[in-house]
């Protein structure tokens, strides 16, 4: 019970503050929708990508548009504007660490290993903290290069 | 050669190219190409008028010059000289941190975050190729929009200095992988060679004999840089033989 608490504090303490309460269980797992659906760089890009308001809209000038954070989104598409996002996940400059999604999308690395189960979430939260530790252990476990170069250049 | 301990722990039975660089001194017209291309690919900043009149200028590839003959019967010429990428590299050893070091494929890699700044590396380099940054680098607006994002900006304590453009290679590897294929000779090219206007410069894997650059090392014609340091540089310079 109290790892738990801690865990919510934790997790509260790691959320950004959203400029929409987005959602992610609700168009994972009731729409049935893919990560891949809006991060659409994931398996074929160097950065999964944050989606623009155009492809929200595509959904969105029709459905569920009585909802208050879909009025929200709209407010930002009449004022053609993008929606503000706040990244969650990345690294720092000074880390000098040079990632790519596709080729771990390729080795079938399944997006919950690295940002934990979003399909649960509602406004994504860094569920998982993203050390040289964990890279390398992940890269040895499977076999793959544990060359500095790999990711520092 | 490359450490057999780092090329097991790569895994995997693919082949492990060795990178290696041929320069044609005789194409070479010094004109310099290749020093812009290198700068804006990998994001080294220049000094300014005032440091670079004090000889503080920082360039991962510079052209020297060397005059034989006297005034009018004069010839002049280039040779580029970057970071020799030596198998036998002086700079290695002294580093107390292991921030160099040479990988599988025989690239002499500079960690940037885990230099400390000793500096002893640019001592112990022959070629003097080696940069360290006193000062973090700044981009006038709006040239700080032209960084490369796929090379790190270096900040200030630590050495820099040519990286045979290790972020093209990575790339050209996952795009041949991307692709379903074998990394192709001439698929990397560095900012340099794939500048130069003479093609006076051919980069490759050193172990495949159809390689562009195999043919040009075994040419004949090939030396290497202070030979006789026994540094064993992976960048070959073509001449005529006299």
């Amino acid at each position: 019970m109290l790892s738990a608490l801690l865990l919510l504090v934790v997790q509260t303490a790691s959320a950004a503050e959203q400029p929409i309460g987005f959602s992610h269980t609700a168009h994972i797992e009731k729409a049935s929708m893919q990560c891949t659906d809006c991060h659409e760089g994931a398996t074929s890009r160097d950065s999964a990508g944050l989606p623009s308001i155009r492809k929200c809209m595509l959904c969105h000038q029709f459905i569920a548009t009585d909802l208050p954070e879909v009025v929200r989104l709209s407010k930002y598409w009449e004022r053609k504007h993008e929606v503000p996002w706040e990244r969650i996940y990345g690294f720092a400059k000074t880390a000098a660490v040079q990632f790519r999604h596709a080729p771990h999308a390729r080795a079938e690395i399944a997006c919950s290993q690295c940002h934990g189960d979003v399909a649960s979430m509602t406004v994504a939260v860094e569920a998982v903290t993203h050390t040289m530790g964990s890279c390398i252990q992940c890269h040895r476990d499977n076999s793959a290069t544990d060359d500095c170069l790999a990711c520092h250049f | 050669m490359a450490k057999e301990a780092t090329q097991q722990a790569e895994g995997g039975t693919e082949r492990t190219p060795q990178w290696a660089m041929a320069i044609d001194l005789d194409r070479c017209t010094g004109c310099e190409a290749c020093v812009l291309a290198c700068a804006s690919e990998n994001n080294v900043p220049t000094a300014g008028e005032d440091q670079a009149a004090m000889g503080r200028t920082k360039h991962w590839i510079r052209i020297d010059r060397y005059y034989e003959g006297e005034f009018p019967d004069i010839k002049v010429k280039y040779r580029p000289v970057m970071c020799q990428q030596c198998d036998e590299a002086p700079c290695e050893p002294v580093c107390p941190v292991n921030a160099t070091y040479q990988n599988a494929e025989g690239l002499n890699v500079q960690i940037y975050n885990r230099c400390i700044g000793t500096r002893y590396c640019a001592n112990n380099c022959p070629y003097t190729v080696r940069f360290f940054n006193w000062f973090a680098p700044e981009w006038a607006e709006p040239l700080n929009l032209q960084l490369n994002p796929d090379v790190s900006i270096r900040p200030a304590g630590v050495m820099e200095k040519c990286t045979f453009c290790a972020h093209k290679i990575k790339r050209a590897k996952l795009d041949a992988d991307a692709e379903g294929r074998e990394l192709a000779d001439g698929d990397v090219q560095p900012a340099c060679v794939q500048s130069c206007p003479a093609e006076a410069m051919v980069f490759g894997d050193m172990t495949d004999p159809d390689s562009k650059v195999a043919r040009q090392l075994g040419s004949g014609r090939s030396g290497q840089l202070l030979e006789s340091l026994g540094t064993k540089p992976r960048v070959f310079y073509l001449e005529k033989a006299d």
